[in-house]
């Protein structure tokens, strides 16, 4: 016989109560007064064996009926030989192991593998088990597919030993963690399995999850995904034994690569669960040795400061956080400050006033900037193809004269790599057929016949100055001054100008009027004839000021009027210096604005692959990092990576995700919050006597033998009043 | 019978055969008039009294002072002058009655009795016994009841109806809290500006070293005490008969007692009680007289004129 409820046995020992009211019932039941005890003590009195064997009869019925009750309630039952061979039943298990970078925490880690093989100790060889890791991205470590093959052909517990062997060599990553991708990805996996399948063991499937389950463990993706009933999620939370950390980042990263000299701003903050608040900030070189002087800070739990660094000492490209409990997250790349020289090459005449000077005005004008330092070249016409094919120039500015008219193929073929050619008309550069044959051999990629040019350049003649009519601000040129606070160009007076007419075989896009210039809203440069020819900008007389024709990779730019003083106030102008970066390079690369990247980022790089990339060791990275089909580079580490190209080389630093430096801990109810079912995975241990249980269960209900028992003790209850009756009316 | 088995409380021996001297208690205690009873008890003495010589004492000549400007002329002895043609104002020795304070404790330990009263109001009729006694004679009678927690106090004095203040509070039921006898003692001696007699009624069962500060209290102040201990027969000699809990009356403690195995035991400490307490009223020039309930009250004022004689 077993009991259902064997903790209602316990009311058994209810049975000391009879037996102690027996016991009292042997005192006097009368009370004399007396003045004073003072003098008296008490002598309890002898229990005679008489006084025992007139009430045993009473005793003992209240006792069974005690008895009978209590053992009533606790359900007792039949045993049958069936029951002790209850085994679980096959189910399906995913571990998802995050390994996100904030799971670098050795003992964290360490506590994760432990966790990992404590659930597969708890599973058998009949059931499935898959392997997934996550970090910013979902990995298949062992698949289910794995156990499916196997049962085929009757392989069982392949996918468990797999799985225990993966775990081995399994290894944290620098990424970023997003859990809500990887849950999602794995119950999908396991809905889409559960469909079709005919075993017990995929539609009786469980996801444990492994993870330290910081704030920024990226779960927030789940909110709109309706997970399924039939998936429960284990969370087996690994915390460390000080979950305090502190993280710096560099304020205005893409910027602060530029500048060396200038004072770099880090912000610390220190998370609540942090202990420790004394923190302090060094340089330190390659090799991990202290460069010049230590910046301390105390920044309280939960809170942030901000410091400014000493300026970057030589050889120097690495800032270290000291004094936080993790130190996984404590260095901080720099990259080097460098600025690339680019080289604006000028070729035309040379007055010697300068206000006569086109090339005075463009190298007094600050064309440089953060990344780019730029310097203007005289050159002669005869060492212009010499140095325009040179790597770092990025425009020719050319004044077409005598001398370089036969130049206009060369400097087409230099457009089309890329480089920006400007073509200034000036008085000096002369409206003769010569002139004309230049122009239209630029544009047109033929060598013009001389005096059958169909292009003309002719001076014009007005009494007064002429104004910049209308602007087309759609263009990059002057798109940044397209702000009613800049696009005044009345200011900008032009007293020598020449009108360039062209033929109608060279396609042409005027400047919409400002009536229609909404229904314009194309592109001009992806029009389908790419050679057509694009007037950015017209005089009050109609005539182009600046057309522009795109070629190749490349811009060929014309004005119609040189910016000395002696022809125009353009250079004088506030315009002049943003128009003219923007006629130099349109479409400054933008790698150079990404420069502090995270783990796990996608770099685009705009030259074509083959990459080298060389780490801060010297040693080159495998292919890998690359992608192929994008072109986009990925790190795996946080360092200072040389990106090699053919002709340019870019350097970045890789940081350690800022989500993974947080690390205060969350709480595992949050799970349902995003209507996660979460379950206990059990033991196969637990589920057999879980089975063993609901048998008994059943048993039991199909015996009712506490009912008997009930009646029984009731009726020795009605004996007992009996009795007890017929007992006090005999006393 | 041994020693240990026996009360050695002296107990007053009024004569020869007491029982056919005076007049039962029991019957006594049948007249439900307290003054009556007094009345009744006290003229039984007092016609005893007639043949001894105890009276006059109150009003005796003391001396002889030369007459002073400004004295009562009723004073001045007459006779003196027409023999010696001298003034002279004749003194005596105290014009003022004595003083009597009657202490009656009224603690719940009092309220028990087996002869049929309790010791309470065996108390109250002896009390009143002696304020009747004590008014007769001209003297001033004062109360206080003891072992409350609120005493009853009333001043000696001798004017009209004081008598029948005093038997109004002794005729109150006992509604003792609790027996601080030593405080309410204690209490008297601070509120009696004037020397006399205190005569303290109740059954001491208390420790005898809380006594020993108040009594000598009063003393200190001058008075004289007479203690009349009263005490129930089965107090004294432990007669209970049948195995049964007792219960206390003061503070409700309840034990089984068997009287056969434990009546020395009793005997032996309450006698070492009494003993301890007649060493302490000697001590302190205390009159002690033990008074059990099923004696006559007339042992009071016997108790009573030798104490004054005394004094």
């Amino acid at each position: 016989m077993g009991l259902l409820a064997p903790l209602y046995a316990i009311a058994a020992l209810a049975i000391a109560g009879p037996i102690l009211f027996h016991l009292i019932r042997r005192q006097p039941q009368g009370r004399v007064l007396f003045s004073s005890l003072m003098f008296l003590r008490s002598s309890p009195p002898r229990l005679t064996r008489k006084s025992r064997l007139d009430n045993l009869l009473l005793l003992l019925l209240r006792v069974l009926a005690l008895v009978m009750i209590a053992l009533a309630f606790s359900r007792p039952y039949w045993r049958q030989k069936d029951l002790v061979s209850q085994t679980a039943p096959a189910r399906t298990v995913a571990l998802l192991i995050d390994t996100s970078g904030s799971m670098q925490r050795s003992d964290v880690w360490q506590a994760a593998i432990q966790v990992a093989g404590r659930v597969l100790d708890g599973l058998t060889a009949e059931d499935q088990v898959a392997l997934y890791t996550i970090d910013s991205r979902l990995n298949t470590v062992v698949p289910l597919g794995q156990f499916l093959q196997s049962e085929s052909s009757t392989k069982q517990g392949d996918s468990l030993g797999l799985v225990k062997q993966a775990l081995k060599e399994l290894k944290p990553t620098w990424n970023a963690g997003k859990l809500a991708s990887g849950l999602i990805g794995v119950a999908e996996q396991l809905s889409v399995r559960s469909l079709g399948a005919e075993s017990s063991a995929i539609s009786n499937a469980q996801i444990v999850l492994i993870s330290d389950f910081h704030m920024e463990s990226g779960i927030e993706e789940l909110q709109g995904y309706a997970w399924p009933d039939s998936i429960p999620v284990d969370l087996r939370i690994v915390g460390s034994k000080s979950p305090g950390n502190a993280q710096a980042t560099l304020m205005q990263a893409d910027e602060s690569g530029i500048a060396a000299s200038a004072d770099r701003k880090v912000r610390i903050e220190n998370n609540s669960q942090s202990t420790k608040e004394a923190l302090s900030l060094l340089w330190v070189d390659d090799k991990g040795k202290a460069q010049g002087p230590q910046t301390s800070i105390q920044v309280p739990a939960g809170q942030v400061r901000v410091v400014t660094l000493p300026p970057q000492p030589e050889g120097s490209h690495q800032v270290r956080l000291e004094g936080d409990d993790w130190s996984g997250d404590n260095e901080l790349f720099v990259p080097r400050g460098e600025s690339v020289t680019q080289r604006i090459l000028y070729c035309g005449t040379q007055p010697k006033q300068a206000e006569e000077d086109l090339s005075y005005f463009l190298s007094q004008a600050p064309l440089s900037n953060a990344m780019f330092r730029r310097e203007v070249i005289n050159v002669k016409a005869e060492e212009l193809q010499l140095q325009a094919v040179q790597e770092n120039v990025v425009a020719v500015v050319i004044e077409p004269n005598v001398e370089t008219y036969k130049q206009a193929e060369f400097l087409r073929s230099v457009a089309l790599v890329g480089t920006s050619v400007i073509v200034v008309l000036t008085e000096q550069s002369g409206d003769g057929p010569e002139a004309a044959k230049f122009l239209e051999s630029l544009w047109t990629e033929r060598e013009a016949v001389p005096n059958q040019t169909q292009v003309s350049i002719s001076e014009a003649e007005r009494k007064q100055h002429a104004m910049i009519a209308s602007v087309d601000y759609r263009n990059a040129v002057f798109g940044a001054l397209a702000d009613p606070r800049f696009n005044d160009f009345s200011k900008i007076r032009i007293w020598k100008h020449r009108k360039v007419e062209w033929p109608g075989s060279i396609a042409t896009t005027d400047t919409p009027s400002r009536a229609n210039a909404t229904e314009e809203n194309k592109d001009p440069t992806n029009g389908a004839s790419q050679a057509s020819l694009q007037v950015l900008a017209r005089l009050d007389d109609g005539a182009a000021w600046l057309i522009r024709q795109q070629a190749g990779k490349g811009n060929i730019w014309l004005l119609t009027s040189g910016w000395q003083t002696t022809e125009s106030s353009f250079a004088l102008s506030s315009k002049f210096i943003p128009v003219m970066m923007n006629l130099v390079d349109p479409n400054p690369r933008q790698l150079g604005f990404t420069r502090v990247v995270d783990v796990g980022q996608a770099v685009e790089v705009e030259d074509q692959p083959p990459f080298k990339i060389i780490d801060q060791s010297g040693s080159e990275l495998d292919s890998r990092a690359i992608d192929e089909a994008t072109g986009k580079i990925t790190f795996e580490k946080p360092g200072l990576y040389s990106v090699r190209g053919s002709k340019w080389s870019q350097q970045l630093a890789v940081q350690l995700p800022i989500s993974e430096s947080r690390l205060t801990p969350m709480d595992s109810s949050v799970l349902q919050q995003f209507g996660l079912a979460t379950e206990k995975l059990q033991t196969d241990q637990e589920i057999a006597d879980r089975l063993r249980q609901m048998k008994i269960e059943e048993l039991e209900q199909q015996q009712k033998i506490w009912k008997w028992i009930l009646v029984a003790g009731l009726a020795i209850l009605l004996v007992e009043t009996f009795v007890a009756g017929w007992a006090a009316k005999n006393m | 019978m041994s020693q240990s088995t026996t009360s050695r409380i002296d107990l007053p021996k009024g004569g020869n055969s007491p029982r056919t001297w005076f007049i039962d208690p029991s019957a006594i205690m049948q007249i439900q008039n307290l003054i009556l009873r007094a009345k009744t008890v006290v003229e039984g003495f007092s016609n005893g009294l007639h043949r001894s010589s105890l009276r006059g004492f109150s009003v005796e000549f003391a001396e002889y002072r030369p007459y002073v400007l400004g004295d009562d002329l009723r004073n001045l002895d007459w006779k003196l002058v027409a023999r010696s043609d001298r003034y002279y104002v004749k003194q005596f020795e105290d014009e003022t009655n004595r003083r009597c304070y009657l202490a009656v404790d009224q603690s719940k330990s009092m309220n028990y009795g087996t002869a049929g009263y309790t010791k309470a109001e065996y108390a109250r009729t002896m009390a009143a016994t002696l304020a009747y006694f004590l008014y007769g004679q001209r003297d001033a009678v004062g109360l206080i009841s003891c072992g409350t927690a609120q005493p009853d106090y009333l001043p000696a004095r001798h004017r009209t109806g004081h008598l029948q203040q005093i038997m109004s509070i002794l005729g109150k039921e006992n509604v003792g809290i609790e027996s601080d006898l030593s405080a309410s003692l204690a209490q008297l001696a601070g509120l009696s500006k004037r020397r006399g007699l205190v005569i303290l009624l109740s059954d001491l069962l208390v420790p005898v070293e809380s006594l020993s500060q108040p009594l000598g209290y009063l003393r200190g102040r001058g008075h004289e005490i007479l203690v009349l201990r009263v005490l129930d027969r089965t107090e004294v000699d432990f007669s209970l008969q049948q195995s049964a809990m007792l219960q206390d009356l003061e503070t409700g403690k309840e034990i089984y007692v068997d009287p056969a195995a434990i009546r020395t035991d009793y005997l032996k400490k309450f006698n070492q009680h009494a003993d301890e307490l007649t060493e302490m009223c000697h001590r302190k020039s205390v009159r002690l007289a033990n008074v059990i309930t099923d004696q006559p009250l007339d042992h009071a004022l016997f108790e009573l004129v030798h104490a004054m004689s005394r004094g």
